[in-house]
């Protein structure tokens, strides 16, 4: 994308914007009265409130950038392997484990762990949901977008951008989260529908896309089946993903749970959908000479749009843009921050923080997460490849022992300690091993580690660590709960 | 199966704008009615 692209019109519109953010932050501040105001909206969470905090949280312009990405190289791929089974899961856990996740007065997903393992377990589970909800991607993102609107530096862009996300969600916690969702939530979906149907029109349909560029609709992509195999593993983090539960934990009901994920999914596929379309599209109106190259391939669809959509529409795509980084940003800073406090300092202090001094903590921690994720940002530049990491270590250490918490009748303290604490040291040292001693292998888009471990020649490829990490996991829990003695939960 | 990645693209870019925007107005009527302190559309199933 280049200088120049918006009009005044579009500058004023995302002005707008902004300051209706910051205003429902004012405006429900003196609505704040305890702690579960703040963290779960009083639990007093309704099945369409559900639904757009749920599609705008999750659909952040890390989903954007990377799926565009995706198809734009490889085609509807994207929508059959990377995001296809994420509804399934999403499906299997609102009717299934909803009971389970609301069956005591929960408030996160340490909370869980350390009901049924104690301790060590919830302080190991708390520490990769906060690795997990760094939100470098959208701050990234939204840092970038600023560059482009206002002409400043990428480091004003990032502070400036995650200050208004920042004001809201310290002021109004949830419920502001929420309902700033509510908004961004259809500004993204319609905005994003309209340039999908300019844009698919434009280069002549599905058909002529198809004509160009016959492989992107192949299903699989052309893609090696171990690669759509740890892609499709990644959706396992559903399971237990701590936005996702917050939200359960916040909802009226089961039936409003039920009709939210009904409704999110039918809508999630759409989005998917459209993304993938207006990559391929985006792709087809290159080679047809419509439009020049973008500078990169996760450009792809937001230089297409920009230059097929006509003033005002632009701006509302824009406002679109920040409202698709918002609604992640603000979601998982909020998140990040209760487990610092409520899920680690808390318990640490013996549980004996006031409901005023959790609010008043959490509200400081906001402030210094929106800190070090723009320090993130600033110290690597680039953090696409963050995702398997994090999503690898949020599973690893909390998807067995929360199950097991679930599931498992009589299960062993240690059983669930064990899990946790060997799912965190093993990502963790597997991503150092082969992050620091290993080599970036381009033909293999990833770090690769070739050494000795014990008699035995290995190569480590830093993205395939989950597929033997968390078996090992599973081994390592039954092997705690099958040894003789043992305290049991 | 072009003729259903056709028909899916349709349905989806409809979807999409039409859904998002009839749950927008939903959550407004609610929101609306809750901040006058009328019923809530999900009273009856709160908890609390």
């Amino acid at each position: 994308m280049e200088e120049g692209l918006f009009h005044l019109v579009d500058k004023v519109i995302i002005v707008v914007y902004f300051a209706a953010m910051i205003g429902v932050g004012v405006l429900l501040y003196n609505r704040m009265q305890s702690f579960d105001d703040f963290l779960l909206a009083g639990r007093k969470m309704t099945a369409p409130l559900l639904v757009c905090t749920l599609v705008s949280t999750y659909y952040g312009l890390g989903v954007l950038l990377a799926g565009s990405e995706i198809s734009y190289e490889s085609g509807v791929v994207n929508w059959f392997f990377d995001t296809a089974p994420a509804y399934v899961i999403i499906l299997v856990t609102a009717l299934v484990l909803t009971p389970k996740i609301r069956g005591r007065d929960f408030r996160s997903v340490p909370d869980i762990v350390h009901a049924h393992f104690g301790l060590p377990a919830r302080v190991a589970t708390a520490l990769a949901s906060f690795i997990y909800s760094l939100p470098a991607f959208s701050i990234m993102g939204l840092g970038g977008l600023f560059v482009l609107l206002f002409d400043i530096p990428f480091g004003w862009g990032l502070v400036l951008g995650s200050a208004v996300a920042l004001i809201y969600t310290v002021l109004g916690g949830l419920m502001a989260v929420v309902l700033t969702d509510t908004v961004q939530f259809v500004l993204m979906a319609v905005t994003l529908a309209v340039a999908a149907a300019i844009g698919v029109s434009l280069v002549g349909g599905v058909e002529e896309m198809e004509l160009v560029l016959p492989d992107h609709f192949l299903p699989t992509g052309g893609r090696p089946a171990s690669l759509l195999f740890v892609y499709g593993m990644t959706s396992l983090s559903v399971f237990i993903e701590p936005a996702f539960y917050q939200r359960i934990m916040a909802a009226t009901s089961r039936r409003a749970i039920v009709v939210a994920m009904i409704v999110g999914v039918s809508l999630w596929m759409s989005y998917d959908w459209v993304i993938t379309m207006l990559g391929i599209a985006a792709h087809t109106a290159e080679i047809q000479g419509i439009v020049s190259a973008p500078s990169g391939p996760d450009q792809a669809v937001t230089h297409f749009v920009i230059r097929v959509l006509p003033v005002g529409l632009t701006g509302l795509f824009a406002a679109g843009l920040a409202a698709a980084a918002m609604s992640t940003l603000d979601s998982y800073l909020l998140i990040s921050s209760t487990n610092l406090i409520y899920d680690i300092l808390n318990p640490l202090r013996g549980g004996k923080m006031s409901d005023v001094s959790l609010l008043r903590w959490t509200r400081v921690t906001l402030v210094v997460s929106t800190a070090a994720n723009i320090g993130i940002c600033l110290l690597f530049g680039n953090v696409e490849r963050l995702w398997i990491f994090i999503t690898a270590i949020l599973i690893c250490t909390a998807l067995v022992p929360v199950m097991a918490a679930f599931y498992w009748s009589n299960v062993k303290r240690r059983a669930g300690q064990a899990a946790a604490l060997t799912g965190f040291g093993l990502v963790v040292g597997y991503y150092l091993l082969t992050g620091i001693a290993g080599v970036w292998d381009e033909a293999a888009y990833a770090y690769i580690w070739s050494g000795r471990i014990f008699a035995w020649d290995v190569t480590l490829n830093q993205d395939y660590g989950i597929l033997f990490i968390l078996p090992a996991v599973i081994v390592t829990f039954i092997a705690a709960q099958l040894l003789p003695g043992g305290e049991r939960e | 199966m072009m003729l259903v990645y056709r028909i899916w693209t349709w349905t989806a870019i409809a979807l999409l704008a039409f859904g998002s925007i009839a749950v927008f107005v939903v959550v407004f009527v609610t929101t609306f009615r809750q901040l006058r302190g009328g019923k809530n559309l999900d009273d009856t199933a709160r908890l609390k």
